[in-house]
């Protein structure tokens, strides 16, 4: 009797398929900022995120009491163990499980039509005595189970193993069932999940309390010209075709062949109630849940009034606590989120806010660190090529990273958290695409409440301000002009004080087309005054072309102020016969003079006080040169 | 224009007036002559105290006996009693707006006067601590005392018969015209638009007197853009830009002094030193490619002044830096 039951195409059904794992193929996983040195895989973070995710979603429905509250509620946990089976073990979970069955019905099918790029070597192992087969336990404690009779939509399992799309989540949780799977279904092989569930006994449900349903989840393909969705189902057959699962005892038996530990409703010891699931060949190696387990669940790790555990186990038996604290740049992120929440207090370079809707309604609470002798400010150093950004982890009632909001600035650089009020949380949820990375600020559709995409705007722009006023705050102040330093302007401008040329000054050639020489002398005038009086004398030089010049000539004297020669002193100047005054320069004389002769210009300067020095100016231009 | 200028002290030429122009200034292991500047590398303020300043008033040329025989008979020619003269030196620094006497000798001792002496105590005088801004150190030959009014005689106490002058500029008082960022507030209070890159505001500032008594004038720059060149500053567009923003500010310089041009023509050479117009037509004439004389070029500062802006484009050269920028761009 076969242990898989193949859907095939039912034009009375809806006709989807099975390859779920494609629900996320296109949407690749935010790391932005410093994030993006060396983040988790995305298949890591997708299991990470939504089995995480759909099992403390239970365990919080349990504490709320809408899943029958136990007092005082277990703490919840989270277990992901690795393992490894050979020999015996090996053979006995092929065949309780039926893994031979799968690779048969895979035998000359496409497998990336199947939907099995992804490790497609996998079921050609399982003949093969020297492989071990591996999987992955995830067990869950302190969670509902997946309740629910299996008759109707009500049945938790169902939605979270079979349904698409479906939401019958309760106010608060973190998403859909009908996305979650697809984290667990891209991290396996095989595309192989079994869900072993135990939940209390209700009234529309009497008399099961443990349920056991394996799935297999393949693109639509054909065998033997049969066509198929690509859902198989792995539990019994209640008449041809329909397949429900096992049920108590025939669960517990099937659990335990597969190496599923037990469980109980009634007693803690054997697991109480929640759900295990098995997942066939896994693609994610420990280490790399490990971190994405610390990048987006840390404030529910290190949150310990919330009682929130997860551990991975490795396939040598090593258990490992994500420690996100151990993680320098998670740490900080940390740091803002106990800030926020008031576990510490602000210091000089981190900041607390109360972020508002409207006046009375609180929309949540940001903390914000920054590090200005640290990452606020870095260097190329060993992450040359990241393009740096201030980050804000937002989260909800969950404790979930829902995002790292970047946001674009420069250095110095903030990280924060934001943790939305449980009043706002349900509008919160309401904007986050499926794979709830993100509080969208514009509708998809006018189905959508515009308060909730309102409120995930008004409170982005709320972070985006206070990182700017904080950043304000630690940015060190514009440097004042005097420390702009401009080597190159500088430089020019040092030559330009000191004097200094590009070289050697060179004596400047006296090319001058006139010669001047000076004679003066000081004259005693009288009460202590003084008269300069002089001759100075002017003819053209070798360097003047043409027999003869039109001259004007002048002789100023300037009393010296503050080594400034300023007030002009009258000054008498007898001209040689042939220069006259110049009408339109009063005290300059204008005149011909041949080349080979000299025109002699006797000057007296008007009385000074005898303590004051003076600056003498003997001045001959050139008005017109007569041509050669 | 041809000009030949002479300075007229009230006194008839007693042949000391260049007597003290062969000191040196040794500053730390800097060493200035007479009328030059040094410039102090160090970026560190507090260095700038620690050094030793030692003034030479002896030369292998001018050897400390010369001096002394120099100063004797130059004295002896004025008429005057050689104590009514001393050696003077003088510190000084702008920025603090002090000054000290850190080294005074009475020329009756003559045989006495050292061939060198040490100017940064202890006490170190506070001008020579100033390390941001800066010394000026001027060393005198002057009357000690007033004595009776004699014409065409120095008489009145403080009068000088030579001087020496050494200016230490630190690398920040040597750029002091730094970028100033144009702000929004500044724009508003200027009248400046939005689209503005650079502004120079001459405030009081005349370029045609010393600039060492007026307050520098501010050249504004966009402020993001100063901050973009501040962190590319050493690029070769952001070299080229500077070397453009001192071409500015030169420019700026010539032309307002050529608006000017009737007082300008009443300045020779000499008085311009100490002015910026001064110090942008010295740049020019100290450029080793340049020929023009200092009179030639003084005139086309007011009939030319675009000639001169070329000139002094030319003296701090900027092409290769513009080539370079553009070749970069082009790659």
């Amino acid at each position: 009797m076969s242990k898989w039951t193949w859907e095939t195409p039912d034009p009375s059904r809806s006709g989807v398929a099975g390859d779920l794992a494609k629900l996320f193929r296109n949407e690749p996983v935010k790391n932005p900022g410093i994030l993006a040195a060396s983040p988790p895989s995305d298949r890591a973070v997708f299991l990470a995120r939504e089995v995480i995710q759909n099992a403390w979603d239970a365990a919080l429905e349990l504490r709320s009491g809408i899943g029958r509250p136990q007092h005082p509620p277990p703490a919840f946990e989270i277990g992901f163990t690795y393992r490894s089976d050979s020999e015996d073990r090996k053979r006995l979970l092929v065949r309780e499980l039926g893994l031979d069955e799968l690779a048969e019905q895979l035998r000359g099918v496409d497998r990336k039509q199947a939907g099995l790029g992804e490790g497609s070597l996998c079921l050609d192992e399982l003949t093969e005595d020297n492989a071990a087969l591996t999987s992955l336990l995830i067990e869950e404690r302190g969670t509902t189970g997946m309740y629910g009779p299996w008759e109707s939509d009500r049945s938790k399992l169902w939605m979270g193993m079979v349904s698409v799309g479906y939401t019958r989540k309760s106010a608060g949780s973190g998403g859909s069932f009908g996305y979650g799977k697809a984290g667990m279904i891209r991290s396996t092989a095989t595309r192989t999940v079994v869900a072993y569930t135990c939940f209390k006994e209700r009234a529309e449900d009497r008399g099961v309390t443990r349920r056991l349903l394996g799935m297999t989840y393949w693109g639509q393909h054909k065998q033997n010209d049969q066509s198929y969705t690509g859902f198989a189902w792995f539990g019994k057959e209640a008449t041809p075709g329909k397949v429900e699962p096992f049920e108590n005892e025939e669960a517990d038996r099937i659990a335990e062949s597969l190496g599923i530990g037990t469980r109980s409703p009634t007693g803690w010891a054997k697991g109480g109630t929640g759900t295990t699931f098995l997942l066939i060949q896994p693609t994610v190696e420990h280490s790399d849940l490990v971190q994405a387990i610390e990048r987006y669940w840390w404030p529910a790790l290190t949150d310990y009034a919330l009682g929130f555990s997860a551990t991975v186990r490795t396939r040598e038996g090593k258990l490992i606590h994500p420690r996100p604290r151990k993680d320098e740049i998670l740490r900080t992120f940390i740091d803002a989120y106990e800030i926020a929440t008031g576990g510490v207090s602000p210091s000089q370079w981190n900041r607390k806010h109360v972020l508002r809707r409207g006046k009375a309604q609180q929309s949540g609470l940001l903390g914000l660190v920054s590090d200005p002798e640290g990452w606020s400010f870095p260097g190329g150093g060993a992450t040359p090529d990241l393009e740096h950004r201030s980050l804000v982890a937002l989260m909800r009632r969950t404790r979930m990273v829902v995002e790292y909001l970047r946001i674009r600035t420069g250095a110095p650089y903030v990280r924060g958290a934001f943790v939305a009020s449980d009043e706002v949380d349900d509008l919160l949820r309401s904007t986050e695409p499926r794979a709830h990375d993100a509080w969208k600020t514009t509708p998809e559709d006018q189905l959508s409440s515009p308060e909730a995409f309102d409120l995930a705007k008004s409170i982005k722009t709320g972070i985006r301000n206070h990182v700017r006023k904080l950043r304000k705050t630690i940015k060190p102040p514009e440097p004042p002009p005097e420390q702009i330093e401009l080597p190159f302007f500088d430089r020019i401008m040092r030559r330009l004080m000191s004097g200094r040329g590009s070289g050697d000054p060179l004596p400047s050639a006296d090319t001058r087309p006139v010669t001047i020489e000076l004679e003066r002398d000081l004259l005693e005038d009288g009460n202590n005054r003084l008269r300069l009086k002089g001759l100075m004398k002017v003819a053209l030089s070798e360097h003047h072309r043409g027999p003869e010049a039109t001259l004007r000539v002048a002789v100023r004297y300037k009393l010296i102020e503050d080594d400034i020669a300023r007030a002009s002193l009258p000054v008498e100047v007898d001209p040689p016969p042939d220069f006259r005054e110049d009408p339109d320069r009063p005290g300059a004389y204008v005149g011909v003079l041949a080349k080979d002769r000299q025109a002699e210009f006797g000057f007296i300067t008007a009385p000074y006080r005898s303590d004051w020095s003076g600056r003498l100016y003997a001045e001959a231009d050139i008005v017109e040169s007569a041509p050669n | 224009m041809n000009r030949e200028t002479r300075l007229i002290r009230p006194f008839r030429d007693i042949g000391l007036h260049r007597i003290l122009d062969h000191l040196t200034l040794r500053f730390g292991s800097d060493h200035c002559q007479s009328g030059k500047s040094i410039i102090f590398e160090q970026e560190n303020p507090l260095w700038f105290g620690k050094q030793s300043v030692v003034l030479s008033l002896a030369t292998d040329e001018v050897p400390v006996d010369d001096l002394r025989l120099a100063l004797a008979n130059g004295i002896s020619q004025t008429g005057l009693d050689r104590s009514a003269l001393s050696l003077v030196a003088i510190a000084a620094s702008r920025y603090l707006k002090t000054s000290e006497i850190v080294y005074e000798h009475t020329l009756s001792d003559l045989k006495k006067l050292p061939a060198a002496v040490s100017l940064h105590g202890p006490p170190r005088p506070a001008p020579l601590a100033a390390g941001v801004h800066g010394a000026v150190i001027r060393v005198f030959l002057v009357l000690n005392r007033e004595i009776g009014i004699q014409p065409l005689t120095p008489w009145r106490k403080g009068t000088w018969l030579a001087r020496a002058t050494f200016t230490i500029r630190t690398r920040q008082s040597s750029s002091l015209f730094r970028l100033t960022p144009l702000t929004a507030e500044i724009r508003k209070e200027k009248g400046i638009l939005r689209r503005t890159v650079r502004y120079l505001w001459m405030g009081d500032h005349d370029p045609l007197e010393p600039h060492v008594d007026q307050d520098n004038p501010t050249f504004y720059v966009d402020d993001e853009l100063l901050n973009l060149l501040d962190a590319h500053k050493r690029t070769p567009t952001g070299i080229a830009l500077q070397g453009q923003l001192a071409c500015d500010f030169l420019s700026s310089i010539v032309h307002l002094s050529a608006a000017r041009a009737d007082e300008l023509r009443e300045r020779s050479w000499e008085d311009l030193q100490g002015t910026l117009l001064g110090r942008v037509l010295r740049l020019i004439v100290n450029h080793s490619d340049n020929r023009i004389g200092r009179d030639a070029l003084l005139t086309a500062v007011t009939q030319n002044p675009n000639k001169v802006v070329a000139l002094a484009e030319a003296a701090i050269g900027v092409r290769r830096e513009l080539l370079a920028a553009l070749k970069q761009a082009r790659t």
